[in-house]
């Protein structure tokens, strides 16, 4: 009957070939991930996504995106023909229905759940019928293949325009197993200032979940039996299906409470609400999360001095221990069934495999980035594995006239890849469910490090240090620090306390562990425990306020006594390849202090202060400032003279997605030729490429360039028969999925 | 959204400005006190007193818009007056601050301003500041001569007092109000490229949306 999955999130993946299983053995969430790409408009706004669910049956939904708040909105059809939407709030890592307590990891199992259980939705959101009937990954991922063109279809042909009858409002039977999806953490409704109470409770929430996961979905069930076979009857009344839901999940371990001695200490640190002076100024708004007002800025996602402590993570150097984790964390009995064996490189085994993954979002998203980027039959992966042979070809020739040189093309590498990533689409699922809109730079940028520069690493560290001996400044910065080692306190003037023996100890060991971590983010999160720790020893008073006049004098002795030349090159690392817009940030404040630190302490005794900056140091920060500004004006050009588009390709008998680099001056005649290689097209002269314009799905005109695609992720083509009937193409796949040939399951 | 996205914003909701503010002036003429008292609802809690003190963020709404400011000390001190271009590069905007009680402090903003236009040219929003005005009796810099100054020199003139909490928070809104504009107005003579862009992405937006309008009055459905 009802296959029930025996964790939260496994959906138990069988076999793809067609008709050797039935319907039960996809879970919803497997539904979602294979189909995102027919529920998740992010280019279409809500008055679109009304249009289209006006002719969809109640319950049918679509996740669009707001253009004036720039914000995801859960879309759902309406019992009296209207459509509600439902904001969707992201932050702190996850997903959750702005009227609902309940927050998810990512999107997909935000609206998996909802499918099951309404919470704050006046009732489930139901999946379009060819979705819910499809027995097959391949029939999913036709239909998937669609995109928006599936909701131009429709299947019942009776039913035009208007709103349901009566006796079609809901599904009287459902096909597929439910899957259960746990929320992060559930929490009565509470006042708005609780954000940063709320993401401590989500880390914490997260630690539990990681020992609890297999067991979670296993309390309840019967009830849910219960409810998925009874779904047609009761649905309408939604309430005992809700309550169902939420006592299961208030069984779960992960929705533990917190101890009450963090919330504590959480609570402590949220200052009083705004005690800032009232000016009378009605266009000056103040923030509203006020505990949040002075955290470090929004683009810099580095977590801020204060929010530091010894205990946060590095995932450059915790990477073998989390490996070694996920292997002991699955049960052998779970870990057997994820994965089909068939087809080891599939987009499904892909997608699950990110979707067990319980790590922070963001590793979920280096992980996807990883795999893709050793598919060298991904766009992406060719991108990748071509400029890292290129790059160990250069440095073993020693081809490179200087360090900055070198890390330079490393970063306007990772600029490119990245703006590949968000094009091309070729993550799957797409980032946007993964992790929250504000996180995604930083993920994506963690993600670019893993598979860029931590391959490169020992090489790149051996270029860098003799790059840097050649031109005689790791020489000098040594010389420098066993100079300033006698007097160091009385010539830097430090008028504060400085480290003790155990905390100088502590600090050059973190300085060490810098060496050891590829990523630029790692190293300044780091930089930053040293810096708060200076901060610490300063122990002024509670009204004395200290400024860089005290800091960096502090920062100097502290680098003179730890003694690691090589910081010279873990800075410039840092600055040199993180992402520029970064730099404003706290952890570009203390790199910048680190520089000014180095150049201090290589500066002449006694020199006249103004002399102090050596002219190299003058001239070198003038050049990194005009090439920044340069850099950011190459890439925009860059954005408009090529683009990676998506290229859907079907016939009757195939269907295929490809991404294509499309660069200004290439001809729709030439990138046709380049499909047609592509997808393997025997009769070129009878297929051309179409694109979406007023509304219509039309052949591409000759004399369209890639800018005229704008600069939407989701931009694609379609390579299909120049004669191709449209209303055909909906009927046989959105409609007819089933029909094409494979067994539905019957009930 | 795509939009942002390509510039590197963090785009979580409409448009969000990030500036960078740095702050000169010499030792003793309360950069410090200053940008403490404008960003002080931070430093209520005792136990992070003393930290962030040389870097501070604060964001804001202004007309609708989102600004993040992040606000970055230096060391005034004429020992470290070399290291000021380490700091000042990319910032958007500079505070420069002078003691009205101290002449020589005063000077040594001039020395700033001279150096700031040499170095990043006209981009860059200037503030003068005359703080320590609870001082007023032992005021040794006129407000004429200082207001002249700044306006020879295309900056802008306020009295603040750190102790008072006396003019901070509308110089900081001054100042963002007009990096606002120079980033506006910067972003329009980004040259035909960037105007190419934005209507490319308007065309876009139009190709998205407008199917969708149609789709139910028009044709699909029947002839589906």
């Amino acid at each position: 009957m009802i296959h029930y999955c025996t964790d939260a999130f496994a959906t138990t993946v069988m076999s793809r070939d067609a008709g050797q299983m039935d319907a039960r053995s996809l879970s919803v969430l497997d539904r979602l991930l294979l189909t995102h790409s027919i529920w998740l408009q992010l280019s279409i706004n809500p008055d679109s996504a009304h249009q289209i669910l006006q002719r969809e049956i109640v319950g049918t939904f679509l996740v669009c995106k707001c253009s004036a708040s720039h914000r995801k909105v859960l879309c759902v059809r309406l019992q009296e023909g209207g459509v509600s939407q439902y904001p969707i709030r992201e932050e702190d890592s996850t997903f959750s229905l702005e009227s609902s307590a309940l927050s998810f990891p990512d999107l997909c199992r935000l609206v998996a759940f909802y499918t099951i259980s309404r919470d704050v939705l006046p009732f489930p959101l139901e999946l379009p019928d060819a979705i819910i009937q499809a027995t097959t990954h391949t029939q999913l991922e036709s239909i998937s293949h669609l995109g928006l063109e599936f909701w131009s279809s429709q299947t019942s042909p009776g039913l035009p325009n208007g709103p349901p009858p009566p006796s079609a409002p809901h599904r009287t039977f459902r096909l597929i197993s439910p899957c259960f999806v746990n929320p992060l953490f559930l929490q009565p409704p509470q006042p708005s200032r609780t954000a940063s109470h709320k993401r401590h409770r989500f880390k914490r929430s997260l630690r539990v979940r990681v020992s609890n996961e297999t067991s979670l979905s296993l309390s309840g069930g019967e009830s849910d039996l219960t409810q998925g076979e009874t779904h047609g009857q009761n649905s309408n009344q939604g309430g005992p299906r809700r309550t169902g839901g939420l006592s299961v999940l208030r069984r779960t371990p992960a929705l533990t409470p917190t101890s009450e001695e963090e919330d504590e200490q959480m609570l402590g640190q949220i200052p009083p609400s705004n005690s800032l002076p009232q000016q009378g100024n009605t266009d000056l708004n103040k923030d509203t999360e006020d505990g949040e007002v002075c955290l470090a800025l929004e683009r810099t996602r580095a977590p801020s001095l204060a929010e530091l402590d010894s205990n946060s993570s590095f995932s450059s150097l915790e990477e073998e221990e989390a490996q070694a984790d996920l292997a002991h964390q699955w049960p052998p009995a779970a870990r057997g069934t994820r994965f089909p064996s068939a087809n080891p490189t599939s987009t499904l085994r892909r997608m699950t495999a990110a979707f067990v993954c319980v790590f922070a979002p963001e590793r979920r998203v280096a992980r996807l980035v990883d795999e893709l980027s050793c598919d060298k039959r991904s766009t992406f992966g060719s991108l990748v594995q071509d400029f890292l042979e290129k790059q160990r070809q250069e440095m073993e020739a020693s081809k490179h006239s200087s360090a900055v040189e070198l890390l330079q093309g490393m970063r306007r590498f990772l600029s490119q890849a990245k703006s590949l990533l968000l094009e091309a689409g070729e993550i799957e699922p797409p980032i946007e469910t993964l992790v929250p809109e504000n996180e995604k730079d930083l993920a994506l940028e963690k993600a670019l490090f893993g598979c860029v520069l931590k391959p490169l690493k020992v090489q790149l560290q051996q270029a860098l240090v003799s790059l840097h001996t050649k031109d005689g400044s790791l020489q000098k910065i040594t010389d420098s620090l066993l100079a300033n080692q006698e007097g160091a306190l009385e010539r830097l003037a430090v008028r504060v306390s400085v480290l003790d023996v155990r905390g100088m100890d502590r600090a050059k060991a973190k300085l060490t562990l810098m060496q050891r971590s590829h990523s630029p983010i790692d190293k300044v999160l780091l930089l930053l425990q040293v810096c708060k720790s200076i901060y610490k020893a300063m122990g002024t008073q509670p009204d004395q306020d200290v400024g860089s006049e005290d800091f960096l004098p502090a920062l100097s002795y502290v680098l003179i006594q730890c003694n690691i030349p090589q910081l010279l090159l873990e800075t410039e690392y840092m600055m040199e390849l993180l992402e520029p817009s970064w730099l404003t940030g706290e952890g570009g404040y203390y790199l910048t202090s680190v520089y000014a630190s180095l150049c201090l302490i290589q500066s002449k005794p006694g020199a006249t202060p103004t002399c102090s900056l050596t002219n190299e140091a003058q001239e070198y920060l003038r050049e990194w400032s005009k090439r920044r500004g340069q850099e950011a004006k190459t890439q925009k050009d860059n954005q408009l003279k090529q683009r990676f588009v998506r290229v859907l390709f079907q016939d009757d008998s195939r269907s295929g997605v490809r991404t294509l680099l499309w660069k200004t001056g290439e001809n729709v005649e030439a990138l046709s030729q380049t499909c047609a290689g592509l997808f393997g097209v025997t009769e070129p002269q009878h297929y051309c490429l179409f694109w979406r314009s007023e509304g219509e799905m039309r052949p591409l005109p000759a004399h369209v360039q890639p800018h005229h695609l704008g600069t939407h992720e989701g931009a694609s083509l379609s390579y299909l028969r120049s004669d191709h009937d449209f209303s055909k193409m909906r009927r046989l796949t959105r409609g007819g999925a089933v029909d094409l040939g494979e067994s539905v399951c019957e009930e | 959204m795509a939009a942002a996205e390509s510039l590197g914003m963090a785009a979580a909701g409409g448009k969000t400005y990030s500036f960078k503010v740095v702050l000169l002036g010499e030792g003793c003429v309360g950069k410090t006190s200053l940008v403490l008292r404008y960003c002080e609802n931070k430093f209520n809690d005792k136990h992070i007193t003393t930290l962030q003190a040389s870097f501070l963020t604060k964001k804001l709404n202004i007309t609708g818009k989102r600004v993040n400011l992040a606000i970055w000390d230096t060391a005034g001190q004429e020992r470290f007056h070399a290291l000021g271009p380490i700091y000042y590069r990319d910032s958007n905007g500079a505070i420069l601050v002078y003691d009205v009680t101290d002449e020589d402090s005063f000077q040594k903003v001039k020395n700033w301003v001279k150096e700031l236009r040499k170095m990043l040219g006209n981009e860059i929003c200037l503030c003068i500041v005359g703080n320590k005005i609870d001082l007023e009796k032992e005021r040794h810099v006129s407000v004429e001569e200082a207001e002249g100054y700044a306006e020879s020199v295309g900056a802008k003139h306020y009295h603040t007092s750190a102790k008072l909490n006396k003019g901070i928070e509308e110089l900081f809104l001054d100042l963002c109000k007009r990096m606002m504009e120079t980033a506006q107005a910067e972003e329009r003579s980004r040259g035909n490229g960037a105007s190419h862009t934005s209507t490319a992405r308007r065309g876009v937006q139009i190709v998205d949306d407008e199917p969708q309008t149609a789709m139910p009055a028009g044709g699909c459905c029947t002839s589906g």
